[in-house]
C-alpha cells in the first residue's frame, strides 16, 4: 500500500495523491485487498497515461497547429530511451506473448541459477573459507604427539597447522530451552585461524583455549538461529554438553558447517575437553600416546608453497618420528592433498550427479530460449506490416534491428529478474533433498551469491542475443516485399518458427523421457514388499550413553521410555531396536546351527538386530510361526532368537524352525539360542536388497553387550490419530531433560529417503519436463496460429469453393503437426544421449527403457495435438464470406 | 475557435459531470455522478486519468479543500470547468449536432 501511495505521489504530486487516497478512504472498498488492488489500478492507469501522454504535455491553451515538431533524440542515451519506451508499449499490446516469454526465461534461467548456486556451494567451494586452494589436509589420522611434531616441522611451509577430531555421534547440548543433538568437532585453538574465518557473533576458538582447561564452545550459526533465535545474549552463558557445563563464547560464521559437506557440525570445543566430553571408548584415547591416532590435520600453505613441498617436509618429519618409534601405519602416512577436495565426499558420484543436473537445466534453458525465440519470431511476423511501413517511411534497417534487439534485451532482463525469484524459491523447495554422498542440499547453505548473479545475467544476455538477433534479421529482410505482396501467397513450408518448434519438440521429448525414467525408477524402487507396515510408525535415535548412563541404567531407561510412550492414548506400541528398517547400518556375527553340518553353501555369518519386546508388533512385521519376544525374555532366562523366513527355509526347508537351536558367540564363550519364532523377510538396509538370513535377539538378554549404545526408539500411532511428536518429546524429557530427541521422522519418510537420487531426479527433471511441455505446446500453437493467419484467404477460398470445415481443419492440423512429426525422431536421438547421461542413476531399469520412450512420445504427441486443436477448430468454423471480406 | 480538437466521449462526460456538480466536484462525487447519469460502472482510475488530462489541456482547474476526519485527515481536490473547457464542450456539441441533423429517420427502423 505504501508503495502504491508513493507511486501515486510520483505521478500526480503529493497533495493530489493525498486527495485520491482521501477519496478512497471516503468511498473506496472496505476490504484491504480490494482497496490495495483498486489503488494499484489507479496507479497503473495514471502511469500508462503518463507514458502515453508525453504528447499531451504542453502549455494549456496551445493549439495543435503550432505544436513544435517532435524533437529527434539528440544523444545515444535518448535514442535508447526512446527504444525502451517503444518496447514497453509493444509489450503492453501483446501481454500474453510477453508473459509467456518472460515466464519461459524465468523458469529456464531460474533453474540454471539454482543449479549453479548448488554447484558453487558443493563442487566449487565445498569448504567455505577464504582462498580454499591454500588449505591442505591429510587422509591419515594422527596422534597428538605426531601432530605436534608435524606442526613444528612445517612452519616454513604452513602459516599454521590445526588438528581436530569429529564426534562420531551427536553430543547432547542442553540449555534452559531444551536439548539438541549436536555433531561436535574438538579442535585445536588455531582451527579457525588456519581457516581464516570470522565469528558470526562473539569470538571463535583461539590458541589460549588449548592451554587453559576452561570449557568453552563455539556454536554454529544454524544452531544459533534454530535453538536460540539468534539471540546475542547466548554468548557468555553456560550450556551443558553431555552433562558438562560449557560456556558459549561465540557463534561460527554464517554458512560454515564444518570441514565435511555431508555432516553438519554445530559445536566446536577445544581439543583439551575431549576426555571430559567423550563418552565410552573415546575416553581411552590418550594425548601422549603415539598409538592413539584420532586427529585429522589441516594447514594453510604460505604463498608460493606447493602441496608437494608440504608433503615432502611432512614425510621427512614423519620418517624422523618413525625412526624414534616404529608404527604400523607407514603406508599412507602424510599423503597431503587439498582440504577442499577432502570436504566433498564421494566426489566422483557428486560430480556425475551435478553434471547430470547441469545437462538437464541446460536442455531446459535451450527449450526456454527456443520458445522465446519462437514467440518473438511469430510476433515479428505479425508485425511485418508495421515494420514494412516504417521502412517504407525511411527508417533504416539498422534502426529497426536495434529496436528489435532492445525488445529482446528488455525481455531477457525482465526474465532474469523473475528468474532470481524463481531460483530462490527452488532452492527453498529442494532444501530437504539429499544427493549422492549423503549431502543434504539445505545444509550446504546454497545462497544466491554474486557469482551466480553474474552467471545468470550472462545467460540472460546470451539468450537476448540468441533470440534477439535471429528474429530481428528474419523479420526485416523481406519487409517491403511482404507489404506489397498481400497474403494469398502460400507460406513456405519450413518457416523459421516451424524449425524452432521442431527443435523444441525434440528437446522437450528428451526431457520428458529423462524425467519419465526417474519417475519409473522411483516407482520401481518404492513398489517393493518391505515385509512390514511402515504407516504410522515413527522413529527417533536416542543416545543415553553420552549422558553417562551405564548398561544397567540404560536398561531401566528403555523400560521406562516404552511405558511412558505406551501411556499416550494415541500410541499403540513402542519398542527399541539397534536398527530399524530401512536404515543403513548392520551388525554381523558368526553362528552355527545345532545338528547341521556346515558346508560352503551355508552362510557362515548372519546379520542380527537387538530388539525389545513389541518390536515386531510396532513395525508390523508378520510372524510366520512361533512367538515374538516377551517381557520374560530377560537376562538370566533361556536365550532366545527369532529368525527370518530365509534363515528358516535354508536350514529347515519344509519343516519348522521353532524349537531348534543356534550356537552363537556370547558372554563367556559360545552360547545356545533357542528359536522361538520365524518372522517374514524384511528389507533391512535398503529397498533393493536381496532376501538374506537375519536374526533378532532380545536386547534385554544382551544388555551387557549393548551397554548404553545409541538405539532407535520406534512407536506406532493408532490409525487416524494425530501424530503425537510433541507429547513424545515431553514424556521423554520427563525421564531425562538433558536427553536430546533428534528429528523424529516417520518410517514412511525414511523409506522415501532411500529412493534418492531417483527422487531428486524425478522432482527436478519432472518439473523441467512439465515446463518444457508447456513451452512446446505454446511453441506449436504459435506456429500453427501464425500459419493460420497467413493463410486466412486461402482457407476462405477453399471454403468458398466447397471444402468442408473438416477438410480445412485437417489441413491446419496437418500443417501444425509437421514440426511435431519431424521433431519426434530428433527427440529420440536426444533421448538416447540423455539415457547415456542418466545410466548410473537408475537401479533396476534399462536406461533405454522402451516403455518410457513410448509413453514420453505419446505425451509429447498428445500435448502437441491439443495445442493444434483450437486453431484447427477456428479454421473449420470460420465463415468463408467473412474471411474473404477481411481483405 | 478554429482547429481546436474535439473532446473524447469519456472526457466529455467527465467535463459535463464536473459542470453539473458545480462547487462540489471532486473525485468521489464525479465518479458517482458518472455512474448515476450513464448507468454504467466506471473505473475510478479512468476518472482520475480523464481529470488529469483535462487539467493538462487547461479545460479544468483544481484547488485543495480542507482536510476532513472522515477521509482520514486528507483534503479534497475540487475541480472547476475553465472557460476553455466550456468552449470545447460547446464545440463538441455543435459538431455532434451537425452530424446528427437529418439522420434520425435513418435510425428509426434499425
Amino acid at each position: 500500500m505504501r508503495v502504491a501511495t508513493w507511486c501515486l505521489a510520483r505521478l500526480v504530486g503529493t497533495p493530489a495523491a493525498s486527495a485520491i487516497a482521501g477519496d478512497l478512504a471516503e468511498s473506496g472498498p472496505a476490504d484491504q485487498w480490494k482497496l490495495w488492488a483498486e489503488t494499484w489500478g489507479i496507479v497503473l492507469r495514471l502511469g500508462t497515461e503518463r507514458v502515453r501522454g508525453q504528447r499531451f504535455e504542453r502549455p494549456s491553451g496551445a493549439s495543435a497547429g503550432n505544436r513544435p515538431p517532435r524533437k529527434k533524440p539528440s544523444s545515444v542515451g535518448g535514442a535508447l530511451l526512446g527504444d525502451v519506451r517503444f518496447a514497453f508499449r509493444v509489450f503492453r499490446s501483446h501481454p500474453v506473448t510477453t508473459g509467456v516469454a518472460v515466464l519461459s526465461l524465468a523458469l529456464g534461467i531460474g533453474a540454471n541459477t539454482a543449479i549453479f548456486s548448488l554447484l558453487d556451494a558443493i563442487v566449487l567451494r565445498p569448504l567455505p573459507a577464504p582462498r580454499p586452494a591454500e588449505l591442505v589436509t591429510s587422509r591419515t589420522v594422527f596422534s597428538f604427539p605426531d601432530y605436534e611434531d608435524l606442526a613444528a616441522a612445517s612452519t616454513d611451509e604452513l602459516t599454521g597447522l590445526a588438528a581436530w577430531s569429529a564426534s562420531s555421534r551427536p553430543y547432547s547440548l542442553a540449555s534452559a530451552d531444551g536439548a539438541w543433538p549436536v555433531l561436535t568437532e574438538l579442535a585445536t585453538g588455531n582451527f579457525f585461524d588456519v581457516l581464516e574465518l570470522r565469528p558470526g557473533a562473539g569470538r571463535l576458538l583461539r590458541e589460549d583455549d588449548d592451554a587453559r582447561n576452561v570449557p568453552v564452545g563455539v556454536i554454529s550459526h544454524r544452531l544459533w538461529e534454530v535453538a536460540f533465535d539468534s539471540d546475542p545474549a547466548i554468548i557468555g552463558t553456560d550450556v551443558r554438553v553431555n552433562g558438562v557445563p560449557i560456556t558459549v563464547v561465540g557463534v561460527g560464521p554464517a554458512g560454515f558447517r564444518g570441514t565435511r559437506l555431508n555432516r553438519s557440525v554445530d559445536l566446536w570445543v577445544p581439543l583439551t575437553l575431549h576426555e571430559q566430553l567423550a563418552p565410552g571408548s573415546r575416553a581411552r584415547i590418550r594425548f601422549d600416546d603415539r598409538n592413539s591416532q584420532w586427529l585429522r590435520i589441516m594447514g594453510r600453505t604460505r604463498p608460493g608453497v606447493s602441496v608437494e613441498r608440504t608433503e615432502a617436509t611432512m614425510l621427512a618429519s614423519a620418517q624422523r618420528m618413525l625412526a624414534l618409534e616404529p608404527s604400523p601405519y607407514l603406508d599412507d602416512f602424510v599423503e597431503v592433498g587439498s582440504a577442499a577436495d577432502a570436504a566433498l565426499p564421494r566426489a566422483d558420484e557428486v560430480h556425475q550427479f551435478m553434471n547430470l543436473l547441469l545437462a538437464m537445466v541446460g536442455i531446459a534453458l535451450l527449450v526456454a530460449c527456443t520458445n522465446v525465440a519462437n514467440v518473438l519470431l511469430t510476433r515479428t511476423t505479425e508485425r511485418h506490416q508495421e515494420l514494412s511501413l516504417r521502412m517504407a517511411l525511411g527508417a533504416p534497417r539498422t534502426r529497426l534491428i536495434r529496436q528489435l534487439v532492445t525488445e529482446s534485451l528488455l525481455l531477457s532482463l525482465m526474465g532474469g529478474v523473475a528468474a532470481l525469484l524463481f531460483a530462490r524459491w527452488t532452492l527453498g523447495a529442494v532444501a530437504g533433498l539429499q544427493i549422492p554422498g549423503r549431502i543434504v542440499l539445505g545444509e550446504v547453505a546454497p545462497t544466491l551469491n554474486t557469482t551466480t548473479l553474474v552467471v545468470t545475467m550472462l545467460i540472460a544476455l546470451g539468450c537476448a542475443l540468441l533470440f534477439g538477433v535471429g528474429p530481428a534479421l528474419a523479420g526485416t529482410r523481406p519487409a517491403v516485399a511482404r507489404l506489397s505482396g498481400g497474403s494469398t501467397r502460400i507460406g513456405r513450408r519450413w518457416s523459421a518458427p516451424s524449425v524452432l518448434a521442431t527443435i523444441q519438440v525434440g528437446l522437450t521429448l528428451a526431457l520428458v523421457f529423462g524425467g519419465g525414467l526417474f519417475v519409473r525408477s522411483l516407482t520401481t524402487v518404492l513398489d517393493v514388499d518391505l515385509g512390514l507396515d511402515p504407516t504410522g510408525v515413527y522413529v527417533s535415535s536416542l543416545d543415553v550413553g553420552v549422558l553417562g548412563y551405564d548398561a544397567e541404567a540404560a536398561g531401566v531407561f528403555r523400560g521406562e521410555a516404552v511405558a511412558q510412550l505406551e501411556s499416550i492414548p494415541s500410541i499403540e506400541r513402542a519398542a527399541w531396536a539397534l536398527f530399524v528398517p530401512v536404515q543403513n547400518g548392520m551388525r554381523m556375527d558368526d553362528f552355527r546351527v545345532v545338528g547341521h553340518e556346515f558346508t560352503d553353501a551355508d552362510p557362515g555369518s548372519v546379520a542380527l538386530n537387538y530388539v525389545s519386546p513389541g518390536f515386531f508388533e510396532t513395525l508390523g512385521i508378520r510372524l510366520r510361526s512361533g512367538r515374538s519376544f516377551a517381557a520374560g525374555d530377560r537376562d538370566g532366562t533361556q536365550l532366545v532368537v527369532v529368525v527370518n523366513e530365509t534363515f528358516a527355509d535354508h536350514f529347515w526347508p519344509g519343516g519348522t524352525a521353532v524349537g531348534e537351536r543356534v550356537l552363537f558367540p556370547g558372554r563367556g564363550g559360545i552360547v545356545e539360542l533357542e528359536i522361538v519364532g520365524v518372522s517374514a523377510d524384511t528389507k533391512t538396509r535398503g529397498l533393493r536388497e536381496e532376501a538374506a538370513p537375519y536374526m533378532y535377539v532380545p536386547v534385554d538378554q544382551w544388555g551387557w553387550l549393548i551397554g548404553a549404545d545409541q538405539l532407535r526408539l520406534a512407536w506406532r500411532e493408532a490409525p487416524d490419530s494425530v501424530a503425537s511428536v510433541d507429547t513424545v518429546r515431553e514424556r521423554l524429557a520427563e525421564l531425562d531433560p538433558a536427553l536430546p530427541v533428534p528429528g523424529i521422522r516417520s518410517l514412511d519418510a525414511q523409506i522415501f529417503d532411500q529412493a534418492m537420487p531417483q527422487r531428486v531426479g524425478a522432482v527436478l527433471l519432472g518439473t523441467f519436463a512439465g515446463m518444457a511441455l508447456l513451452l512446446a505446446a505454446v511453441g506449436v500453437y504459435g506456429v500453427i496460429a501464425a500459419a493460420m493467419a497467413s493463410r486466412v484467404r486461402e482457407i476462405g477460398i477453399r471454403r468458398a469453393v466447397g471444402a468442408h470445415g473438416r477438410d480445412v481443419g485437417l489441413l491446419v492440423l496437418r500443417r501444425g503437426l509437421l514440426p511435431v512429426l519431424v521433431g519426434l525422431p530428433l527427440g529420440w536421438f536426444l533421448a538416447f544421449l540423455v539415457s547415456r547421461l542418466v545410466a548410473g542413476f537408475l537401479p533396476g531399469l534399462s536406461p533405454t527403457d522402451p516403455a518410457t520412450l513410448v509413453a514420453a512420445t505419446a505425451v509429447m504427441f498428445v500435448v502437441a495435438l491439443i495445442a493444434c486443436v483450437p486453431s484447427a477448430l477456428q479454421a473449420a468454423r470460420r465463415d468463408p464470406a467473412l474471411v474473404l471480406r477481411t481483405d | 475557435m478554429g482547429r481546436s480538437e474535439y473532446l473524447g466521449e469519456f472526457e466529455q462526460m467527465v467535463l459535463l459531470s464536473v459542470l453539473r456538480l458545480g462547487s462540489d466536484a471532486y473525485g468521489v462525487s464525479v465518479h458517482e455522478e458518472l455512474g448515476r447519469t450513464t448507468g454504467r460502472e466506471t473505473k475510478r482510475g479512468a476518472v482520475y486519468v480523464a481529470l488529469e488530462r483535462l487539467a493538462a489541456k487547461g479545460y479544468v482547474s483544481s484547488r485543495f479543500g480542507d482536510p476532513t476526519a472522515e477521509r482520514g485527515g486528507r483534503a479534497k481536490r475540487y475541480y472547476a470547468v475553465e472557460p476553455a473547457g466550456r468552449t470545447a464542450l460547446r464545440a463538441s456539441r455543435q459538431a455532434l449536432m451537425h452530424l446528427w441533423s437529418g439522420i434520425e429517420p435513418e435510425l428509426e427502423d434499425r
